[in-house]
């Protein structure tokens, strides 16, 4: 009976201070939690300059992955989201017509660039070099564990627009009648990345920069075809997008945003402020990467020093 | 009227001060005539000192985190109005902090008054049970001792100040006392109240620090054979604790393994490529007319026609929204998990119905199979067994399999003994009592756990397809990456229907059989 009593009390006071808690943030920046390295060490770095130099709060929301989500809180502007921390342009064309251009709701600081390429491990760099050897059967079958005939690739998770991307290059190239895509969530992909590298067996698999897996392991990207007038011609969320598309070069650098809720410019001036003069520099970006992700520091740490050690830099953003 | 006061005697005595209101109210619980509001008010003031001194240790407890609860609260109401004043220049915070200290102040209240009506309540109700247990041994506590107030004294020594110190303070959080340790190590001086704060009231501290593990690698010597190197760690690398340290060498073996092993994992992969192929060669290979004639057949020959009937809409659901191939393709991701689980099961439920060392052993490994979550062992079925369809077939045997076991097990047991010696009697030996009573008659328990493991095979299959399983798993996964919700419906409902479907056959040939 005490225990039952304790329970319920324990309850009621945490819902209402729940509630209350809720109800006093309105000026508490609500950061996504994206899956991807980079994008968790630039949403670390955030948090620490809001939280330091800022004087103001910020949290990281844990388990707030999808990138549609979040554009869609931030564009509601009520609080519930309000930082995309690695907005890849043009991978996520959609969310920019619709929020940045169309509703205007979403802010954006200047981006950083980043390039996204197939990879294999070195070596395999000898039997592939190019896509253009990815047309030979016997490599295709070297790549085929599941001895269907078609050789696998890892071409991102479900929901990336560069998953739909890379199967429409891979049409476009001619390779769909050689090649077939896996699509797993980042995680998993690594897990058998790891494994591949250690094993030394074949694997093929979209990767960006900056990222980790570049220093922990030892891969080379495949050379494409250049960029020509009108290669690239997608449009992805389209019913039928891999008919509709097509994309036979190499990919442009992406632009990676920093996208800011505008509803930020009310609830916290000077964030909002700080979001839209924030400047990456994807080398310092891929020194955090490096330290969360190679040497597995805690992004806290990593980004609370970092902003320790650059106050000039952090100056430069929130002034 | 003598009556009466023989009954009052005993409990004056049991009672000591205040002999005669004991008697009244006991004498009334007695009868079952106490009112229901009735209150002890030297308890309601006392509360636990007076259950001290009365003896009835249950009561105090009671009585004491009422009253724990209650002093917490406003203790917090003194650490939120302090750290208000302390953030004064934060409107946000000073809101917030405000806010919580009236909500704690509000709980104090509450908890107080409720508390200790409920103690009163019940003070009467438990010191007469002890009257009773007291009539029947005199050990139990009885009277008035002001000597217990010191073991009463003591415990709220040892409770209350750190109970009130905790809930005045901030707890550090594990990172600053991680760099509090670093910082000792490196021979800096810390504050007593800083360490003193890490030790009691965080997290449970770190007790010891460990040395990094050697970074593992596996490179190829001049002749190319694989080597294990060994590098050592930075200089300044910070320890590690034992959950870090432990988690590595679990990786390293694992690594390990799959390096010099490797061969033996791929042979496992292979033979569960070629079964898979097989039965995927059967459900998808043949043309839709075909394997929806023979399952419709099927239904009705071993379910009759309703069940038939309601096989048939199931097909024309997954049909017409055009889940054919990917149903197909799940269900022989399915049947090839079912068939390694009974085979592999059936024996073992045998085993643990036969023999106590079997149950012994098998009952607590089937226990971590059930309850571990799938995830965690679905990133070392990748190091082992690649990406794709035999990982997830390995991954769902795990979690299916425990049903098949016990089901079986409990059939084997409930056969009666008497229809056992009956069997032994007429010169049965041991394995045709097996296979010509046992099994027999715990069939209907063996096919409901066959039931089972395909229900649960089926409720693996989202999680399968987070590692390449394909199938209808992936259909929902990507449905809800996508954040298309209806298509994400659809897909479950299909995974639904393909798991009812396959339930009312089974469950209707086993009792039609009967």
């Amino acid at each position: 009976m005490k225990l039952a009593r304790n329970l319920l009390f324990g309850t009621a006071f945490s819902l209402v201070a729940a509630n209350s808690a809720l109800a006093a943030d309105d000026a508490t920046v609500k950061i996504g939690d994206l899956t991807w390295t980079g994008a968790k060490a630039i949403g670390h770095v955030i948090q620490a300059v809001i939280n330091g130099p800022l004087d103001s709060e910020a949290v990281i929301v844990e388990g707030l992955s999808d990138g549609s989500i979040i554009a869609a809180g931030m564009d509601k502007g009520d609080g519930s989201a309000d930082v995309y921390t690695d907005l890849w342009m043009p991978n996520r064309a959609a969310i920019w017509d619709k929020y940045i251009d169309g509703a205007k709701t979403v802010g954006h600081n200047e981006p950083y660039k980043g390039t996204q390429k197939m990879y294999v491990p070195s070596f395999m760099a000898d039997k592939v070099s190019s896509v253009e050897d990815l047309k030979d059967p016997e490599i295709a079958a070297m790549f085929d564990k599941d001895g269907n005939g078609k050789g696998e690739y890892w071409s991102g998770d479900a929901g990336w627009k560069s998953t739909r991307m890379w199967q429409v290059k891979f049409k476009s190239y001619g390779l769909d009648e050689l090649w077939e895509p896996e699509i797993l969530p980042d995680a998993t992909f690594k897990a058998q990345l790891k494994t591949a590298m250690q094993r030394e067996q074949p694997i093929l698999f979209y990767y960006w920069t900056p990222e980790w897996v570049h220093a922990a392991y030892d891969i080379t990207p495949l050379d494409e075809p250049a960029r020509t007038e009108g290669c690239e011609n997608v449009n992805l969320d389209k019913e039928d997008w891999l008919e509709a598309s097509s994309f036979a070069c190499a990919s442009e650098d992406a632009s990676i945003y920093v996208a800011y809720s505008k509803s930020l410019e009310t609830r916290n001036p000077p964030v909002a402020k700080f979001l839209s003069q924030m400047a990456l520099d994807p080398a310092v970006v891929n020194e955090w990467i490096l330290k969360i992700g190679r040497d597995k520091m805690d992004p806290r740490d990593v980004a609370e020093d970092w902003v320790a050690n650059n106050m000039d830099v952090v100056n430069s953003w929130i002034e | 009227m003598t009556d009466e006061t023989d009954f009052r005697k005993p409990i004056i005595e049991f009672a000591g001060p205040s002999g005669d209101y004991y008697a009244d109210t006991f004498l009334k619980i007695q009868k079952a005539k106490l009112p229901r509001f009735h209150f002890n008010r030297a308890a309601l003031l006392g509360s636990f000192v007076w259950a001290a001194l009365r003896g009835n240790w249950l009561l105090f407890t009671i009585g004491f985190v009422v009253d724990l609860v209650a002093l917490i609260n406003l203790a917090l109401v003194y650490k939120y109005t302090q750290a208000a004043a302390d953030n004064a220049d934060k409107a946000y915070l000073v809101e917030r902090y405000e806010g919580w200290s009236q909500t704690h102040l509000i709980g104090a209240i509450i908890v107080f008054i409720l508390g200790r009506l409920l103690f009163a309540w019940l003070a009467d109700r438990f010191y007469a049970k002890q009257y009773e247990r007291w009539r029947i041994s005199h050990v139990v506590n009885s009277n008035f001792v002001p000597s217990r107030l010191l073991i009463a004294l003591l415990i709220s020594v040892l409770v209350l100040p750190i109970m009130l110190y905790r809930s005045t303070q901030f707890a550090p959080d594990e990172r600053a006392c991680i760099r509090q340790d670093r910082a000792i190590a490196q021979g800096e001086d810390v504050a007593f109240k800083a360490k003193f704060d890490c030790m009691i009231i965080g997290e449970f501290p770190t007790l010891f620090w460990i040395q990094r593990p050697d970074e593992i690698s596996y490179p190829r010597d001049d002749n190319g054979n694989r080597i294990v190197l060994r590098t050592p760690p930075a200089e300044d690398a910070p320890p590690v604790n034992l959950n870090t340290y432990t988690a590595q060498t679990i990786d390293d073996g694992i690594g390990y393994l799959t390096v010099f092993y490797g061969a033996f994992f791929d042979g496992i992969t292979r033979f569960l490529r070629g079964m898979l192929s097989a039965i995927t060669s059967v459900f998808v290979g043949t043309p839709w007319p075909v394997t929806m004639c023979v399952l419709l057949f099927v239904a009705f020959k071993m379910a009759g026609t309703r069940t038939a009937i309601f096989v048939g809409a199931s097909l024309i659901y997954l049909a017409l929204f055009g889940f054919w191939q990917t149903a197909m393709d799940t269900l022989s991701l399915v049947v090839a998990a079912s068939i390694i689980c009974v085979v592999v099961g059936l024996p073992l439920g045998i085993w643990v119905g036969k023999s106590s060392r079997g149950q012994t052993i098998i009952t607590p490994i089937l226990d971590v199979m059930q309850t571990i979550p799938s995830f965690v062992y679905l990133l070392p079925a990748i190091a082992f067994f690649s990406i794709g369809k035999p990982p997830a077939i390995l991954a769902t045997v795990i979690f299916a399999m425990p049903p098949m076991v016990r089901l079986t097990a409990l059939g084997l047991r409930q056969v009666a003994e008497n229809t056992r010696e009956a069997a032994l009697a007429f010169g049965a030996n041991p394995r045709q009592l097996l296979l010509k009573v046992e099994l027999p008659l715990a069939l209907p328990s063996i096919m409901a756990g066959i039931n089972q493991v395909v229900m649960m095979s089926l409720s693996m299959v989202v999680i399968a397809a987070l590692i390449g399983a394909g199938g209808m798993g992936y259909v929902v996964t990507e449905a809800l990456e996508n954040t298309e919700t209806g298509r994400g419906v659809l897909a479950g409902v299909g995974i639904a229907l393909l798991a009812m479907m396959i339930d009312r056959v089974v469950q209707k040939a086993n009792a039609n059989r009967q």
